[in-house]
């Protein structure tokens, strides 16, 4: 069987004011049952327009130009909307970043989890009711049974992303697409949802796409890591190669900008010059060999295409193709 | 020994809410209770709290642009709560703030040179639009800024370079003493590390004194020269920045360095927290860590455990910490 998941040379554009945005630009990664996949970048590299195109929910300034989205072998792409309204929610769970506004705040909590039990089986309310509280208890939510009955502002911000991730696994996905679900949360309530979705993935047998910038995030919870840079993957690789070994300059430099405890840098963090280049305006070639301190002549006129470097770790820079 | 920027005796804060049928109801959350502390001048004091634990709001008392209820701030051996209006005004453009949001902290109508000669053009009106000129450019090639950015507005400028023009206006007036108040949480990985480059480079160039305000604990080791860990508006351990991450005596600090997530190796062990913040309108008895605290014992649901000193310069609030 092939992967769960596949995404081939997947493009997405924006049309805006001034001028067309390409914000995915030819990316392709795969996904096995069960396995946990982070897609890292820093903002505006296109990370969560990749997510929301895998379930078409993009606005209507946004296009996918080009690509496949294989589901279990269909491509998502040419579903029409009733097939399309059955991945979504039923077999691709997917949890967002702020879980202030992606609740509504006129619906108690059993109301918004119910809502898509009723929409994906043939159960009667009541019967809808009885797993309600049983998905908020699998998500340790304190007091399952009394709790239903209560607002989304009435409630802490690590519970409404439990919440959420209620709704995401309400139907026992296949796949949980994650978008940054701990950015907005503290440290001790992001460790207690990154448990939970951990617990959640092995009981329900789930395979996990995860968007984040915490690159610490990346090392504890993924099995395979894509690296993403101005809407291009650059590199992609198992984590523990990724971090012990990676090949990308820009994924070098990620990880040692990235402040650790256990190291006394004295007065200087090591740093990336420069920005990510305007969306606009990126360059011809490597989108970032501007700020690259290995930067051959070559790279300014054309981006490599992904290098085998070794089995399951691919890279997309011409120094490493021309072997340093 | 050096002299000291900031004394903080017995601050407290509390916020009025009114709740029910026509805001019947009163009640107040302690936002900062009862603190007290010394900044010495060219310190990092780095404050680390989980959000909602008064962080922010002490950050704006030191400024003295949040009231506080009780207590005492002394700047430079002034207390400003004693101070009339006019001698504040004077007194602020010693003292700055860098602010979380830099998108949201700069005025959007505004060019850069506006934003930037605010400040200087109520305190040093008399030197000339020369005078401002240059020291407005100076500021600008010391944050990294290329001079035309001057005649550009905010939304012109990424993230990171707006953080720059934060830290530029509050350098304008060569200020002693800058709150930064998570200057850094907005921004991305690799733009961070630049900002706090910058911030380290400005404090030995200007013998700035900070007050770095931040929830990320590799941040503020990197950073701090002292660190202060908060909790429900109290201190729960302060002390020099190596001791305290080195010895990790109280179980606060131990809980959030271990809820970190590591780079270096993968499954790492962490110390398990049960619940999240209680609110400041209900602070538990004793010690208010307890509900919370993996090693709590009864003595820590009825006694407070009081400010103890454990070693030099090193406090905490702990029963069972000697």
């Amino acid at each position: 069987m092939g992967p769960l998941l596949k995404v081939e040379n997947l493009k997405t554009v924006f049309m805006s004011e001034r001028g067309k945005v390409k914000a995915v630009d030819g990316i392709s990664f795969e996904i096995e049952k069960g396995q946990t996949l982070a897609l890292v970048g820093e903002s505006g590299c296109g990370k969560s327009v990749t997510c929301l195109s895998i379930l078409r929910l993009l606005m209507s300034s946004g296009r996918i130009e080009k690509g496949k989205i294989l589901f279990q072998g269909k491509n998502i792409l040419s579903l029409c909307n009733r097939e399309l309204r059955q991945v979504r929610g039923g077999q691709i769970g997917m949890v967002f970043q702020e879980p202030m506004t992606s609740l509504n705040p006129l619906m108690t909590l059993g109301q918004q989890i119910r809502e898509i039990l009723l929409c994906h089986n043939k159960i009667s309310k009541k019967e809808a009711d009885t797993r309600v509280v049983e998905l908020l208890r699998d998500v340790r939510f304190p007091k399952p049974d009394k709790s239903i009955n209560l607002y989304p502002h009435q409630i802490s911000g690590g519970m409404r992303q439990r919440v959420m991730i209620a709704i995401a696994v309400a139907c026992k996905p296949l796949l949980l697409i994650a978008d940054e679900p701990t950015t907005a949360l503290d440290v001790t309530i992001q460790a207690e949802i990154l448990d939970l979705i951990q617990y959640l993935k092995e009981s329900y047998g789930m395979a996990v796409l995860f968007v984040t910038h915490n690159l610490g995030i990346v090392r504890q919870t993924a099995d395979k890591v894509v690296v993403m840079y101005a809407g291009k993957a650059v590199e992609e690789a198992n984590t523990d190669d990724l971090f012990e070994k990676a090949i990308h300059p820009y994924t070098r430099h990620l990880i040692e900008s990235v402040p650790d405890l256990h190291r006394n840098y004295g007065d200087f963090l090591p740093s990336i010059p420069g920005k990510v280049p305007d969306a606009l305006h990126r360059p011809e070639g490597c989108p970032f060999c501007l700020r690259c301190d290995e930067e051959e002549p070559v790279c300014r006129e054309l981006m490599p295409d992904f290098y085998e470097y070794k089995t399951d770790h691919r890279v997309a820079c011409w120094g490493a193709i021309h072997g340093k | 020994m050096a002299n000291e920027i900031i004394r903080v005796e017995k601050l407290v804060k509390r916020f009025e809410r009114k709740s029910g049928f026509w805001n019947h109801c009163h009640n107040s959350v302690t936002a900062v209770d009862n603190l007290d502390f010394l900044i010495y001048e060219g310190e990092t004091m780095g404050l680390v709290g989980e959000s909602g634990c008064g962080k922010t709001t002490l950050g704006r008392m030191l400024l003295h642009l949040s009231i506080p209820d009780s207590g005492k701030v002394s700047f430079m051996g002034c207390d400003l709560l004693l101070m009339r209006s006019r001698e504040l005004r004077k007194m602020r453009k010693n003292m700055q703030i860098v602010f979380q949001d830099p998108a949201g902290s700069l005025n959007s109508r505004m060019r850069v040179q506006e934003i930037l000669s605010e400040g200087l053009n109520e305190h040093y009106k008399n030197k000339g639009k020369y005078w401002i000129k240059e020291r407005i450019s100076e500021v600008l090639s010391a944050v990294g800024l290329e001079k035309n950015s001057l005649i550009r507005y905010p939304h012109e400028f990424s993230g990171g370079e707006r953080q720059r023009i934060g830290i530029a206006r509050a350098l304008t007036l060569h200020p002693g003493f800058i709150v930064c108040d998570e200057p850094v949480s907005a921004l991305d990985v690799s733009i961070q590390a630049q900002i706090l480059n910058l911030l380290n480079d400005l404090k030995k160039q200007y013998g700035l004194t900070y007050l770095f305000i931040s929830h990320d604990l590799s941040v503020v080791k990197h950073m701090a020269t002292k660190v202060a860990i908060m909790y429900l508006g109290r201190f729960m351990e302060m002390g020099p920045s190596d001791t305290v991450y080195k010895l990790q005596k109280h179980p606060y600090t131990q809980i959030l360095i271990s809820a970190i997530p590591k780079i270096d190796k993968k499954n790492q062990e962490r110390l398990r927290v049960s619940g999240e913040v209680p609110s400041g309108d209900n602070i538990p008895d004793g010690c208010r860590f307890h509900p919370r605290c993996p090693y709590a014992e009864t003595v820590c649901r009825t006694k407070d455990p009081g400010w103890k000193q454990v070693g030099e310069d090193h406090w905490i609030s702990c029963h069972f910490v000697i």
